[in-house]
C-alpha cells in the first residue's frame, strides 16, 4: 500500500539478504571462541529496537493466545518470519511512571526502558538512572569480541532547548547506559558505523607497529589520567572515572586485536551518509546491524530508531503531522489510523531486518536462529502515556532456547526486566537483580 | 535554575525597596512583617497542612523529609534550599503525588508565589558562593575549534564525534558532558587523522629519478671520495615547505669532521657536519619554502682530505645511503616543531617544541614530567625507524587524547573542602573567557597576560572583552549561543509539511538562520542594545527572504541589512527561524509560541501539564467558529488548564499573523486572523507590534531571562539558587549601561561565580 512499504532494489541489491550470500561467519568468527564453545552452536546475539511515542495498541496486540495467533495490522508486514516471534503482552516499566516526579513521560520511558530503574529528575546536574541490560551483557560476554557493544540510532541528541519537563535531554536520547551515570553515546551516521566496524586500518607488520605505539600513546595518558583523579575533587572524579574505564576498554581492545582475526570487508558499499530518506536510513542501520551480528563483530547491540517524543513527520506515507503530536490522539480516528500508519512503517523496516538475518546462513541454522530481537516502546498508548501493558515483541529462538510464533501474555504489572533477566541467562550472563526486576520470566520456551 | 525567580508574581526589582525586600532581622520582624505573617497564618500554613503533612511529617517522613519542622515563616528565609525545592516540585506538580488529594491549580499558584515571594527577598551584602564547575571537556564545537588555532588545520574532526547530551538547554554543561568508550575512540582517531594532517607524516618522498654522481658501494650507497656531488631529481608539487633528507656517514679523517651541504637546484638549504660513522648512519634534514616543478637535489661533500702519508686515518669520505625530499608540509608543521635540527640537537628540538605544545594544548605552563614522558614516546617512534616528523606526531597524538587537553581542568589545592573559595589563576580564566567568548583556546595575547599577571589588573578585561566581541572567532558565540537559547539549530531537522508551505525549502531554511544569527551578531559586534531583541526597526535578509517577507526591493543571495516599517517584523519574535522552530508541521502552534516566549524571553517557565489532559479537536466542523482559536478557548474553559493556558496562550496568539513558517498572513483558512490577546492581569493587545510592547514593557524579566541564559552557558553549569545576586548584578549593569550587550558580558566575566571556584559538596 505505502511507498515505503517496499524496499526499492537497490537496497536489496546492496543488502545481504538472500541474493549475496557471504561465507561470513566461519571465517570471521574468533578462533578462541570456537575453541572455547567447542562445536555446540553460535554465539547468542542480542539486540533491543526501540521506537517512540508508544503504538495503537488495538492493531498491535494479536487477539488470540499462542501459536494461533493472527498477525495485526501493525504486524503484518512480518507475515514472512512469523514463526520466529514472540510477541509478548502485558509487561509493565514501572520507572517509566513519575512514582513522585511528575510530568516527563517521555524521557522516563526511554531512561527506563532497559534499565528499569527511576530516572532521577534533573536538567543535568546530577544525571542517574541504572546499568542497562545491553551493558549487562556486554561486560560479560563483550571480550569475546571486537566490540562489547554497539549503540546506532537515526536521530542525532537534541541540539538545544529543554526535552521533556525537567528532564536533561540525556534520558530522551540514550537507551542503553554503561554505568547508572554514563550514557552510551549513539552512533547516526551509516558511513561512520561502517568505517568504525571494517575500517581496521592497516595491516601486517604496519598494523602491528602502530598498535604498539597506540598503546604507548595510551599509557602515557592513563598515567595523565591516574595523577589527575588523584588531585580532583569528588564530582570531577566521576568524569575523569568515565575517561579512565574508557581508555581501558580501548586498551582492552587493541590487546585483543592481535588475537583476532582481521576483519574481513564486507561484499557490502561504503555508506556515504545519513540518507534524505528515512526509510533508506533505518535500512541501512538494520544491514550494518546484521553484518556485525553476523562478522560476530559484536554480539550486543541497541538501535534507537526515533529519540522519544521524536516529533517528526512521515509525508512519504502521507502523514504529514509530528508523530508526538499525534500520538496525543485524545480518541480522534484520524489521528490514531494515522499513529497505526506509522508504526506500520516502523514495523516494515523490522520485517527488513529480521529477514536479513533469517536468511543468512550459519551452520545448519540462520543468525535469527541464533539471536534475541527485542522490539518495543517504553510507553503503551501515547496518548494514555501508560507504562504497563507495553508492545513488546522477541523474536528469534536464542540459539534455540526460545520458542517463538506464539503470543503470551503475562500477568499484569510483570516487569519488563524479568524478561531481561531470563534473555540474560541465554548470554551467559545471568544476573540475579537488574533494575526493578521480581524474577525470570517463565514461558519462553 | 529557574524556581527561585518569582514565578507567577509580579517582577521585583532586587534591592530597590528596602521596605519590600529586606531580610527580617534575626528575632525580629521587618515592616511588613505582620502583613506577610498573618498571611503565612491564614493561607500557608493550612495549604501545606492539607496537601503535605500526611507524608512529610512524624517518625518516618517520607524522602526522609519532614516538612514540619520547617513550616515557620523564619525558615523559608534560613532554610532557602530546602523552600526553594519544595516551590519547585509544586510548580512542577511532582507533589503531592497523584494518587493524593490535589489542589487546585488556584490555590497551588498562590502558595508557590507566597513562597517565591519570600524567597525573592535576599541579601547581596554578604560574600558570594561562586559555585562549582564540573570538570568541563570539549564539546564537539570547542574541538573543532581549538584543533583549528592550536595547529592551524581546519578540518571539523569532531563532526564524526556522537551528539553531546544538552542540559539546561546547552551542550557545554560539564555535569552532563560525558565520555563513553565510543567517544575516546573518535579522539584517538581523530589525534592520528590531525597529526597527520598538521605534521604532514602521510607525505610520500618526491624523488622522481635516479641519483647519479659518486660511486657506488656494495648495498647501493654512494662513495663521494673528492670534493663533488651528487644529484637527485626530485618532483616538487606547488609552493610550500619541504623537507630534504639525506641519510649519511663520514669516513672520519683529519682534524674536522665531514662537511656536507644540500641544495636545491643552486640554492642552498643547509650545512652540516657529518659526525656520524659507518656503525650508525644519520638522517640529516634541512627545510626549505619554495615553489613546485621538476627541479634538482644536490648534495656536496665539501672538505675532502686525503693525506697518504699520514697514519690511517687518512682519508675522509662522505657516504650517501638514502635520498628523500617530502612536502609540500602544511604551515601547521611550524607550529609543532618551529626549528631545524640537526642529529645533535635532535632531542633538545623535541623538548622545546613540546615545551611550547604543551602548554598550548594544556592551556596553562607544561610541567617537566610531562614533557620528559613525551620525549619517551619520541624516542620510541624514532626508535621504530620513524622520521622525526611521525616521531613528534606520536607526542602530539599523545598531547590530543590526554585529560589535560580534552578536559578543562581547574585544580584546587583542596578539592573537597566545600567552603574554601579560591580565585581562579589567570591560566583558568583565560581559558574560561576564551571558550566562553570563542568557544575555543586562548591566543598568544591571553595567554601573555596570564603569564604576566595582567590579564585582570585595571580596565585590561575590559579591552579583552571588547577585542574578543570583534574578533571573528565570537562567532562561536552567536552559532553555539544563540542557536541554543533561540533554538536555531532545531532549524535544521525540522520538516514542514510540503501541502501547506510548499515554499518553505532548504534554501529558505538556510537563510532564516542566517537572518537570526546575522541580527544576533550585529547587536554582539556593534555593542547594541539587547533590548533589540525584543524590537528592532531592521533586520537582516536575501532576495529569498525578503519574498518570504514581502518586503520589495532586495535583490540577490547576498545578506543584508535593511530598515523595517513598523508592525510586521523586528526583533526575534518576527524572524521566520524562531516563528517556524515553535510551530507544529502543519500548523501555527499558539501554546508552544506563547510557552517559548515564557522560557526563553520572559524566563517565567509554565509548569508542565496535569497529566490527564483533555485534547484539542482538530476537526474545525464540529465546533462553532472553527478556528484554532476557538478550539483552544474550548479547552482552556476548564479551570485547570486556564491557570497556565492563559500565561501561555495570548503571547502566542499575539503571534497568529505569522503562519507556520513565518510567512505573513492575513486569514488562516477561510478566518480572519484575530491576533487579540488578553493576559492574566488584564492588559490587552492586538497583533505582533503590540505584544512586543507588553514584553518591552517587562524588560526586566527579559533582561534577567538573558542574563540567566549567558550565565548558565558561560558558567557551564546550571545557575542556581545561590547565584540569584549575580543573575541581579548582570542586569543592574545591562540598566546601568544603556542594556548594551558587552556589559552584561563583563558583568558575567567579572562576576565571582566566574573568577572563583569553592570545593566540592553542600557549603555550610
Amino acid at each position: 500500500m505505502s511507498r515505503a512499504g517496499r524496499i526499492s532494489r537497490r537496497t536489496v541489491l546492496r543488502g545481504l539478504g538472500t541474493a549475496v550470500a557471504l561465507p561470513f561467519l566461519d571465517a570471521m568468527r574468533p578462533l578462541r571462541s570456537l575453541a572455547a564453545e567447542g562445536q555446540k552452536s553460535a554465539p547468542t546475539r542480542m539486540a533491543f529496537i526501540y521506537v517512540p511515542n508508544g503504538k495503537h495498541m488495538p492493531d498491535w496486540t494479536p487477539t488470540a493466545i499462542g501459536e494461533s495467533f493472527e498477525l495485526p495490522y501493525i504486524m503484518e508486514p512480518l507475515a514472512q518470519v512469523k514463526q520466529q516471534l514472540l510477541v509478548v503482552s502485558g509487561l509493565a516499566q514501572d520507572h517509566g511512571r513519575p512514582n513522585g516526579d511528575g510530568p516527563g513521560d517521555h524521557a522516563r520511558a526511554l531512561a527506563s526502558f532497559l534499565t528499569g530503574s527511576q530516572p532521577r529528575k534533573t536538567h543535568g546536574a546530577d544525571i542517574k538512572v541504572g546499568v542497562s541490560v545491553d551493558q549487562v551483557a556486554a561486560r560479560k560476554v563483550g571480550q569475546q569480541t571486537r566490540f562489547a557493544s554497539l549503540e546506532i540510532g537515526c536521530d542525532r541528541g537534541a541540539q538545544a532547548g529543554n526535552c521533556d519537563s525537567g528532564y536533561s535531554c540525556s534520558y530522551s536520547t540514550n537507551i542503553s547506559w554503561r554505568s547508572d551515570t554514563t550514557p552510551q553515546a549513539k552512533e547516526v551516521d551509516p558511513a561512520l558505523v561502517f568505517e568504525r566496524l571494517f575500517n581496521t586500518g592497516s595491516s601486517g607488520e604496519l598494523r602491528t607497529r602502530r598498535e604498539k605505539l597506540k598503546r604507548s600513546v595510551l599509557d602515557y595518558v592513563l598515567e595523565d589520567a591516574h595523577d589527575l583523579h588523584a588531585r580532583l575533587g569528588s564530582k570531577d572524579r566521576r568524569k575523569l572515572d568515565e575517561y579512565l574505564s574508557s581508555i581501558r576498554e580501548l586498551e582492552r581492545r587493541i590487546g585483543q586485536a592481535a588475537d583476532l582475526p582481521e576483519t574481513p570487508k564486507p561484499d557490502y558499499p561504503r555508506p556515504t551518509g545519513i540518507p534524505k530518506d528515512y526509510g533508506e536510513h533505518i535500512r541501512l542501520m538494520y544491514d550494518l546491524l546484521a553484518l556485525a551480528f553476523h562478522g560476530d563483530l559484536t554480539r550486543v547491540a541497541t538501535f534507537v530508531v526515533a529519540n522519544e517524543g521524536s516529533n517528526r513527520p512521515y509525508p512519504f506515507i502521507g502523514v504529514t503531522d509530528g508523530h508526538h503530536d499525534l500520538s496525543h490522539h485524545g480518541g480522534n480516528d484520524e489521528k490514531q489510523k494515522k499513529i497505526r500508519e506509522i508504526n506500520r512503517f516502523h514495523v516494515t523496516q523490522l520485517a527488513y531486518f529480521l529477514e536479513k538475518l533469517n536468511g543468512m546462513s550459519e551452520g545448519d541454522e540462520n543468525l535469527l536462529d541464533h539471536s534475541m530481537i527485542l522490539y518495543g516502546s517504553g510507553l503503551g498508548d501515547g496518548n494514555a502515556h501508560n507504562h504497563d501493558n507495553l508492545p513488546i515483541l522477541l523474536a528469534g529462538r536464542g540459539g534455540g532456547t526460545i520458542t517463538p510464533g506464539r503470543h503470551m501474555k503475562c500477568e499484569k504489572e510483570t516487569p519488563l526486566n524479568n524478561l531481561f533477566l531470563s534473555m540474560l541467562d541465554r548470554m551467559s550472563s545471568s544476573t540475579e537483580v537488574l533494575g526493578d526486576s521480581t524474577g525470570r520470566l517463565e514461558g519462553l520456551v | 535554575m529557574r524556581a527561585w525567580l518569582p514565578l507567577f508574581a509580579p517582577p521585583l526589582v532586587i534591592g530597590l525597596s528596602a521596605a519590600v525586600l529586606a531580610e527580617p532581622a534575626p528575632g525580629g520582624q521587618s515592616d511588613n512583617g505582620a502583613a506577610v505573617a498573618a498571611e503565612f497564618h491564614a493561607q500557608i500554613e493550612p495549604f501545606f497542612t492539607r496537601y503535605c503533612l500526611k507524608c512529610h511529617s512524624g517518625e518516618e517522613p517520607k524522602g526522609e523529609f519532614s516538612l514540619k519542622e520547617f513550616l515557620t515563616r523564619a525558615a523559608i528565609v534560613a532554610d532557602r534550599e530546602a523552600w526553594e525545592k519544595v516551590t519547585r516540585k509544586l510548580h512542577d506538580r511532582e507533589m503531592p503525588p497523584e494518587e493524593e488529594p490535589q489542589p487546585e491549580a488556584k490555590e497551588r499558584e498562590r502558595a508557590t508565589g507566597w513562597i517565591d515571594r519570600q524567597l525573592a527577598q535576599f541579601d547581596c551584602g554578604r560574600d558570594r558562593d561562586p559555585g562549582r564547575v564540573t570538570i568541563r571537556r570539549l564539546n564537539r564545537n570547542e574541538y573543532n575549534n581549538t584543533i583549528r588555532d592550536l595547529l592551524g588545520v581546519d578540518f571539523h574532526p569532531a563532526d564524526d564525534f556522537p551528539s553531546d547530551d544538552v542540559g539546561y538547554g546547552f551542550d557545554n554543561i560539564g555535569d552532563v558532558l560525558s565520555m563513553p568508550p565510543i567517544l575516546l575512540e573518535k579522539y584517538l582517531t581523530a589525534a592520528e587523522r590531525i597529526s597527520e594532517r598538521a605534521l604532514g607524516t602521510e607525505q610520500v618522498n618526491l624523488v622522481s629519478g635516479e641519483t647519479t654522481g659518486g660511486e657506488i658501494l656494495a648495498g647501493g650507497a654512494r662513495i663521494l671520495t673528492h670534493k663533488l656531488e651528487v644529484n637527485t631529481p626530485v618532483r616538487m608539487f606547488g609552493q610550500g615547505d619541504y623537507i630534504f633528507r639525506v641519510r649519511a656517514y663520514g669516513q672520519q679523517a683529519g682534524d674536522e669532521p665531514v662537511k656536507m651541504a644540500i641544495y636545491l637546484d643552486d640554492k642552498l638549504i643547509r650545512n652540516f657536519e657529518v659526525k656520524a660513522t659507518e656503525k650508525k648512519p644519520e638522517l640529516y634534514e634541512g627545510w626549505m619554502t619554495t615553489k613546485g616543478g621538476q627541479r634538482t637535489f644536490s648534495i656536496v661533500f665539501q672538505n675532502d682530505y686525503y693525506e697518504p702519508e699520514q697514519s690511517a686515518p687518512n682519508d675522509r669520505n662522505l657516504i650517501i645511503s638514502h635520498v628523500e625530499v617530502m612536502g609540500p608540509y602544511p604551515p601547521s608543521s611550524r607550529l609543532v616543531i618551529p626549528r631545524e635540527h640537526t642529529p645533535d640537537d635532535r632531542m633538545l628540538v623535541a623538548r622545546e617544541s613540546l615545551n611550547v605544545l604543551t602548554s598550548r594544548a594544556f592551556r596553562r605552563p607544561s610541567t617537566a614530567g610531562e614533557v620528559d614522558r613525551l620525549l619517551k614516546l619520541v624516542e620510541l617512534s624514532l626508535a621504530e625507524g620513524d622520521n622525526f616528523n611521525t616521531a613528534m606526531g606520536v607526542a602530539l597524538q599523545a598531547v590530543l587524547v590526554s585529560p589535560h587537553f580534552l578536559f578543562r581542568v581547574e585544580l584546587d589545592p583542596t578539592p573537597n573542602t566545600a567552603d574554601s573559595v579560591r580565585t581562579l589563576s589567570d591560566f583558568e580564566f583565560a581559558t574560561r573567557l576564551s571558550y566562553f567568548l570563542w568557544g575555543s583556546m586562548p591566543d598568544d595575547e591571553l595567554m601573555g597576560l596570564a603569564r604576566s599577571g595582567q590579564l585582570r589588573k585595571g580596565d585590561e578585561l575590559g579591552k579583552q572583552v571588547a577585542r574578543m566581541l570583534a574578533d571573528p572567532k565570537a562567532q562561536a558565540l552567536v552559532e553555539h549561543f544563540a542557536g541554543q537559547w533561540l533554538q536555531l539549530r532545531n532549524l535544521r531537522t525540522i520538516a514542514p509539511d510540503k501541502g501547506q508551505y510548499p515554499a518553505f525549502d532548504d534554501a529558505l531554511r538556510t537563510a532564516m538562520q542566517t537572518e537570526s544569527e546575522m541580527f544576533f551578531a550585529a547587536v554582539m559586534r556593534e555593542n547594541r542594545s539587547v533590548l533589540e531583541f525584543l524590537d528592532s526597526d531592521y533586520t537582516f535578509i536575501n532576495e529569498r527572504l525578503a519574498r518570504h517577507y514581502g518586503i520589495s526591493g532586495v535583490q540577490g543571495n547576498q545578506f543584508r541589512k535593511v530598515a523595517l516599517e513598523p508592525g510586521q517584523r523586528g526583533g526575534v519574535l518576527g524572524q521566520a527561524s524562531v516563528l517556524t522552530v515553535t510551530s507544529n508541521p502543519t500548523r501555527t502552534s499558539p501554546v508552544k509560541r506563547g510557552k517559548w516566549v515564557l522560557e526563553n524571553l520572559l524566563g517565567t517557565p509554565p509548569p508542565p501539564p496535569p497529566a490527564e489532559v483533555p485534547p484539542l479537536d482538530e476537526k474545525p466542523s464540529e465546533i462553532a467558529g472553527g478556528t484554532l482559536r476557538a478550539r483552544m478557548e474550548q479547552h482552556r474553559a476548564k479551570a485547570d488548564c486556564a491557570i497556565c493556558h492563559n500565561r501561555m496562550d495570548p503571547l502566542g496568539f499575539g503571534l497568529e499573523n505569522y503562519d507556520g513558517v513565518g510567512g505573513w498572513r492575513a486569514k488562516d483558512g477561510p478566518f480572519d486572523i484575530d491576533a487579540s490577546g488578553t493576559l492574566p492581569n488584564g492588559q490587552s493587545f492586538s497583533g505582533p507590534a503590540e505584544l512586543k510592547r507588553v514584553l518591552l514593557a517587562r524588560q526586566d524579566d527579559f533582561v534577567r531571562c538573558l542574563a540567566e541564559k549567558m550565565l548558565t552557558y558561560g558558567l557551564g553549569r546550571g545557575v542556581e539558587y545561590s547565584d540569584k545576586c549575580t543573575v541581579a548584578d548582570v542586569a543592574n549593569a545591562l540598566r546601568e549601561h544603556e542594556y548594551k550587550f558587552s556589559s552584561m558580558i563583563l558583568a558575567i566575566v567579572e562576576s565571582d561565580a566566574f573568577q572563583k571556584r569553592r570545593g566540592a559538596g553542600n557549603p555550610p
